[in-house]
């Protein structure tokens, strides 16, 4: 046995302690004072980390523990297809269709070949008073586009924005910002 | 629990008999939370996180085909599930207005000995001074006494990566740790030499 093979054991503490009915060991051991004191360090590191034990909790916790774990796993089933129609779809859907009218209704379109300056200058005025007498297909699209933005953004807290991140988004998320300096 | 008595249980789940995936659970809560608490450092979010290993464990076991052991499985889970877990810690941290308050780690009741509680404060900061991945093969390594082979499917490592991390990890712990020595000469037994 060598300082240089007793060190490449040490860090392998359960060979170690099976080593150390090994008589070469055991005689190199008691007279390298070297090994005797990182061996002495090293036990000293361990009988440390032995000092922390994670908290237990009470057994009664253990005994309802799957019962637990089933309650999450109903929560976590999938709802059947229409289900999410009556949270975000719904909105969506609206959304969409009221896209659509606007998008497709026929508008009087201005003739702006022959404008004056003053004309021009006065015409975004002139616009919105238009639009302004058809309110439907606007308000209709920005109180959706509001109701939507209160179910799916406002309720939302950042902590909470982070926990739906894919594991792949949080990787890259984490190394921008380390990477992130002032 | 070996491999073959898992593989029994988890072939009584396929074939629908629920019961067998309580036992599966029962088995390794303990062991998955101990883990778990290691890697976060916080109770509840342990508690939390051993759930969301089961939860997946029992969307998982349908398609197992057991190349590895759920052994294996879970703590793979658990590793990953709490890597991510200090990501989004960490994100959160990076935005100050949150005011994302990480629990002070105050001695918890019972505890009694202060000199204790104070050294399992020493051990849990330098854990969490430990890269995400380095801190796993830490744990797995010095805690569950996994072996080295083990812990590489557990963490999608070489088997030489994962020994040069436990290294490193163990040089960095005892160097943090280092003012705790003369504590521990004074109080805290000491193994005999043989």
């Amino acid at each position: 046995m060598s300082c240089r093979k007793f060190e490449e054991e040490l860090e392998k503490w359960g060979s170690l302690k099976a080593l150390e009915t090994d008589p070469s060991f055991v005689g190199h051991l008691k007279a390298c004072p070297v090994c005797q004191s990182r061996r002495s360090e090293y036990a000293q590191f361990l009988t440390l980390l032995e000092a922390d034990q994670p908290p237990q909790p009470d057994e009664t916790y253990w005994a309802s523990f799957p019962a637990l774990v089933r309650e999450r796993i109903e929560k976590a089933r999938p709802l059947p297809r229409w289900k999410p129609l009556l949270g975000w779809g719904l909105p969506v859907v609206a959304m969409l269709l009221v896209a659509g009218v606007a998008l497709f209704t026929p508008r009087e379109r201005p003739d702006l070949t022959n404008l004056t300056t003053e004309e021009a200058f006065n015409f975004n005025g002139q616009l919105s008073e238009n639009f302004a007498e058809f309110p439907l297909p606007e308000n209709a699209v920005s109180s959706v586009a509001a109701q939507a933005e209160e179910e799916l953004v406002g309720t939302l807290k950042i902590e909470e924005l982070v926990y739906t991140l894919s594991d792949e988004q949080l990787k890259t998320l984490e190394e921008k910002l380390t990477d992130f300096k002032l | 629990m070996t491999a073959g008595e898992d593989r029994e249980l988890v072939a009584r789940f396929k074939a629908g008999d629920q019961a067998a995936f309580n036992q599966l659970v029962r088995l390794y809560q303990k062991k998955v939370y101990a883990v778990a608490f290691r890697m976060v450092r916080d109770e509840d979010e342990a508690k939390d996180l051993t759930q969301e290993v089961f939860v997946k464990m029992y969307k998982a076991l349908t398609d197992f085909r057991g190349k590895a052991s759920v052994f294996t499985w879970a703590y793979r889970a658990t590793v990953n599930l709490a890597i991510n877990q200090i990501r989004r810690k960490k994100i959160i941290s990076w935005v100050p207005l949150l005011e994302a308050e990480e629990k002070p780690e105050e001695p918890k009741e019972g505890l009694g000995d202060m000199e204790s509680a104070r050294l399992k404060q020493a051990i849990a900061g330098a854990v969490k001074k430990l890269p995400p991945k380095q801190r796993a093969i830490f744990i797995l390594r010095h805690y569950d006494e996994l072996s080295n082979e083990e812990i590489a499917q557990i963490v999608g490592k070489s088997v030489g990566a994962v020994k040069a991390n436990y290294f490193q990890a163990l040089q960095k712990m005892k160097k943090y740790l280092a003012q705790w020595k003369s504590i521990l000469t004074g109080g805290v037994k000491e193994y005999e030499l043989p």
